[in-house]
């Protein structure tokens, strides 16, 4: 045979290798080289390439079907041992199992979390097509969106054919009462387009086209209940409030349950004619929301700058840029919407898979030392193994096939736990989850494939390296798997320091959520209720002594101590924040205002540093006369506060400056928290004006009866006005929920950290037992020798004690970062003190120390006459 | 008794007169001469390690040799008992054939 001569073609030969029997298969390869070299000497080269083609395909079959029985036979040997190895230490396959199931359950957990999250608004039928449009006022220093003016939607559908529908749709709170039964409700304005634009199928409704009629109104199922209980309401009447006037309306439709994945909120729609009229083809007023659908989303960009084009050309009243916003991005990408309320962000998807991640690392890395401890045990029967022609490749498919084994006997504990926190779990996203969320078939593969990722990742560091040593050293002994092994310890190493900043986390989030809702805020909160009066209508509230009669009523109530108004709500968001420059000073301030009566200082127990309070009927110009916080004093560098005038200066459109009625100070309050704590107190003025009505009523209890008196105030308020819902909050709650997030975010970290701990310490527990056993002998000989109980628990410990003190280190400069980053969310925040950390750390430490402390004293309170007499 | 089958029986010999030469590319010639049935390569180690596996053929790993791409040959060998196993089977076709005649054939035609 000349070398020159041409090789066997590669392809078949590749396939070759692939499916033939390992045993023989260098055997094989090298017959049909032989045979191919002589045909091709005999037939030529030609010939003989596709003899060896031919023939490789003829064999193929019987290969496979060889393999398949091949492997067949071998899983079952895989099953017995790994079965067997699972038996044999029932401390560590618990302890994997254990940790593998917490961290899938986590897994589980987050990923239908992080799937509801993606499929918000993604029930609407072609949702890529829906925008919703908005315009931008940009007043240089400040840009702020709006919903577009009334006339947008109706303009756009007539001068842009590429847009296929389009609808204005307005949202409102406001009365409904059916009978006795009166209450607030989200009701939206809009037309019979709503729902060619978006999916909500309807249960029943009177005709097809059942918002068309300017007095119908379609209710969700939800509501349906609530007022109607057994009937049926379709074709019933319902009266709304609109308007400031009560109006019957006939109900046209009830709509299938609205999916939670939902970000418009509603629960009656009504047409946009009845509530608006004439006003429709008014520019004035920003006031609707404007949903548009079109044929093309991939040019939404083109057509957005098109639609700014054309409203500004032809409508001279339109003078504002107009944006498009993708409906379904809103939720995860944010951006502007009227529309939707649910904004999330994509950050929170990522933190919990990150979590998630976390745990299920832990709990792998569990896995990973504890195959490396038990190596010594195994490292004889790998031997056997590789003696007796075991390949690499078949010992890699064992440890693999142990490690999978363990996943899914995990998986199923897993799914078990997962089902046992889903209530708790739904609770506390606000969303519902429910079993067959884990079972549709597109869980079922994530989740399996989650399962199959973590067995891999386990079962990576035995299968490769184990399998890779050469028999004769196996034998030898040569190889030391003790917990000094590097790998061993970078894992011990790392598990803890996650842990540890997870714990750090935990511990940030607690103590800074319990400052939260524990800061004295300046004024106090205990035993009182606010009652919204934004709900009556407006010739009620603007009738003569209305407040004082209301106040004076609620007064009578035993048990009532004292009321107080304010025009926005304390603690709201929209705490009359405007843009005004002050005429005493040049610098532009972020002020805020609302006006107040004269109790409001004493009920919420407000301190006036200097000046004095209103006085009943002040007698003072639409609301000459202020009250300021120290804020304000301090911002604008006011020295002789008493008596100081300034007049606000508003920077309008065209940049030329707008002057309102001067103002005179005449009292000082201190700072007080009237926005959350994310926001540091700004310079505000409390003025004296009760023309311009007020929208909250502070009442403050004594703490008896308090349900006795709540009812009270209520039937004495019902009095006064019959036609409006009685809505009250205890304030101290109300200021509580407004950290619903923080107390949410809390827990979610507080669970993993707790998961991780223990997984960790379990992991620890059964890498300490190990070396225990190993050492059982030394342990033995040095008690002989006079070594003393606690120098065997020295022994034992100092290794791992070490290692869980550096990882707390390490922790340490990470934590302080997650930290301060957690903490520049709020204007008032706790302080990271050093303290927490060493308080952490040594708790880290304790838990670590206890876990391997209990095998140390067990291992140096043996008798060593029992555990060297087998020698 | 466990009956060598028809092609047990033709590799087993095969094997056997092959003697020290007995491995994949000559077994594959040698049946294809005797017998006219060829077998591909994938028939031919399938059933000959049904045949190690039975333990009526040995196997012994060769050296290396250039003409096969630097491979080892795999030679194969009739164990004893795979010689039982041919005996045992030679006796039964003889007891088989004991007293029928070749005529019978001849009649068919």
């Amino acid at each position: 045979m000349e070398g020159k001569l041409k090789k066997p073609p590669k392809i078949p030969t590749w396939i070759l290798g692939l499916f033939s029997n390992p045993e023989v298969d260098f055997s094989i390869a090298g017959d049909f080289e032989e045979e191919y070299y002589e045909m091709a000497d005999r037939k030529g080269v030609n010939k003989a390439r596709l003899w060896y083609w031919l023939h490789v395909a003829n064999s193929v079959p019987t290969f496979i079907r060889d393999t398949i029985n091949r492997s067949t036979a071998m899983f079952g040997n895989y099953i017995k041992i790994a079965i067997r190895n699972l038996m044999k230490q029932k401390i560590y396959s618990a302890i994997n199992i254990f940790g593998l199931s917490i961290g899938l359950a986590c897994s589980i957990l987050i990923y239908l979390f992080v799937r509801d999250e993606m499929k918000f608004e993604r029930f609407h039928q072609d949702v890529d097509k829906i925008f919703e449009v908005y315009s931008v006022i940009d007043a240089g220093a400040y840009r702020i969106n709006f919903p577009p003016q009334l006339p947008v939607a109706d303009v756009l559908q007539r001068d842009f054919p590429e847009i296929i529908s389009a609808t204005r749709v307005v949202k409102i709170i406001t009365p409904v009462r059916k009978d006795d039964r009166i209450f607030s409700e989200k009701v939206i304005a809009s037309s019979q387009e709503f729902f060619d634009i978006f999916t909500f199928p309807m249960a029943q409704q009177l005709n097809d086209r059942p918002l068309e009629d300017i007095n119908s109104v379609i209710i969700t199922g939800r509501i349906a209940e609530k007022y109607f209980a057994e009937e049926n309401p379709l074709g019933k009447t319902i009266t709304i409030s609109t308007e400031n006037r009560m109006n019957e309306f006939i109900i046209s439709g009830i709509l299938e349950e609205l999916p939670t994945n939902s970000g418009l909120k509603f629960d009656l729609i009504i047409n946009i004619e009845r509530l608006y009229g004439d006003k429709l083809n008014e520019w004035k007023e920003n006031s609707a929301g404007a949903v548009i659908k079109v044929n093309d989303p991939e040019g939404y960009r083109q057509l957005e700058e098109r639609i700014s084009n054309n409203l500004n050309e032809k409508y001279s009243d339109a003078q504002s840029t107009y944006h498009l916003q993708p409906f379904a991005d809103f939720h995860l990408k944010g951006g502007y919407s009227y529309l939707l309320e649910s904004a999330s962000s994509s950050r929170y998807s990522y933190i919990l898979t990150g979590i998630a991640l976390i745990v299920l690392l832990i709990a792998c890395f569990n896995f990973m030392n504890l195959a490396i401890g038990r190596s010594s045990i195994r490292i004889k029967e790998i031997g056997m193994r590789k003696v007796f022609g075991a390949r690499r490749k078949q010992l890699y498919k064992q440890f693999w096939f142990e490690s999978y084994l363990i996943s899914f006997i995990a998986l199923i504990a897993g799914v078990v736990l997962t089902l046992f926190f889903l209530p708790a779990f739904s609770h506390f996203t606000q969303k519902i989850f429910s079993a067959s969320d884990l079972f549709s078939p597109f869980s079922v593969v994530v989740i399996l494939a989650i399962t199959v990722f973590s067995g891999f990742i386990a079962g990576s560091y035995p299968a490769v390296v184990l399998s890779g040593f050469r028999p004769v050293d196996l034998f030898k002994n040569e190889l030391k798997f003790s917990n000094r092994n590097l790998f061993t310890r970078s894992l011990i190493f790392l598990q803890f320091f996650i842990t540890v900043i997870l714990i750090l986390s935990t511990v940030f989030m607690f103590l800074q959520y319990r400052y939260l809702v524990g800061k004295d805020l300046g004024f106090n909160t205990d035993n009182m209720i606010v009652i919204s009066l934004e709900e009556i209508p407006e010739n009620l509230r603007q009738s003569s002594g209305f407040y004082e009669d209301l106040s004076g009523r609620i007064n009578q109530v035993s048990n009532v101590t004292g009321t107080g108004f304010s025009g926005s709500k304390l603690t709201s968001s929209v705490f009359g924040a405007t843009f005004p420059k002050l005429r005493t000073t040049s610098n532009q301030v972020l002020i805020s205002y609302t006006n107040v009566d004269e109790n409001f200082f004493e009920t919420l127990g407000i301190k006036l540093l200097s000046g004095r309070n209103f006085s009943p009927g002040e007698q003072n110009e639409a609301g000459r006369n202020v009250i300021v916080n120290s804020s304000f004093i301090e911002k604008l560098d006011l020295n002789n506060s008493i008596g100081t005038e300034f007049s606000e200066v508003f920077v309008n459109d065209q940049g030329s400056d707008n002057t309102f009625t001067s103002k005179s100070i005449i009292g000082v309050t201190e700072d007080f928290n009237y926005h959350s704590l994310h926001y540091e107190v700004y310079p505000l003025y409390l003025e004296y004006a009760p023309e311009k009505g007020y929208g909250y009523i502070y009442v403050r209890l004594n703490g008896e009866n308090t349900a006795e008196a709540v009812s009270d105030i209520k039937d004495r308020f019902m009095q006064i006005v019959p036609d409006t819902p009685f809505i009250y909050t205890f304030f101290d709650e109300e200021i509580q929920s407004q950290y619903a997030l923080e107390q949410r975010w809390s827990s979610i970290i507080n669970y993993s950290s707790f998961f991780a701990v223990i997984i960790a310490s379990s992991g620890l527990f059964g890498v300490s037992l190990m070396s225990v056993v190993r050492k059982t002998r030394e342990i033995s000989i040095r008690k002989v020798l006079g070594s003393s109980v606690t120098g065997i628990i020295k022994l034992i410990s100092k290794d791992f004690i070490g290692l869980v003190i550096l990882a707390n280190i390490a922790a340490w400069p990470v934590s302080f970062f997650i930290a301060r980053t957690l903490l520049q969310n709020y204007a008032f925040t706790i302080t990271i003190d050093f303290w927490i950390f060493v308080l952490t750390g040594m708790a880290a430490t304790i838990i670590a120390g206890s876990t391997i402390c209990f095998h140390a004293v067990r291992a140096a309170s043996m008798n060593p006459v029992n555990t060297l007499r087998s020698e | 008794m466990k009956v060598l089958t028809i092609h047990e029986q033709i590799l087993l010999l095969a094997i056997w007169r092959l003697k020290d030469n007995a491995y994949g590319v000559r077994i594959r010639q040698s049946v294809a001469e005797e017998t006219d049935m060829v077998y591909t390569y994938g028939t031919l180690y399938s059933s000959l390690e049904q045949l190690v596996k039975k333990g009526y053929v040995s196997k012994t790993i060769g050296e290396a040799t250039a003409e096969r791409g630097g491979r080892r040959k795999i030679y194969y060998n009739v164990s004893k008992e795979g010689m039982t196993a041919l005996k045992e089977a030679k006796e039964l076709q003889n007891t088989l054939w004991n007293g029928i005649p070749d005529m019978i054939f001849s009649e068919e035609k």
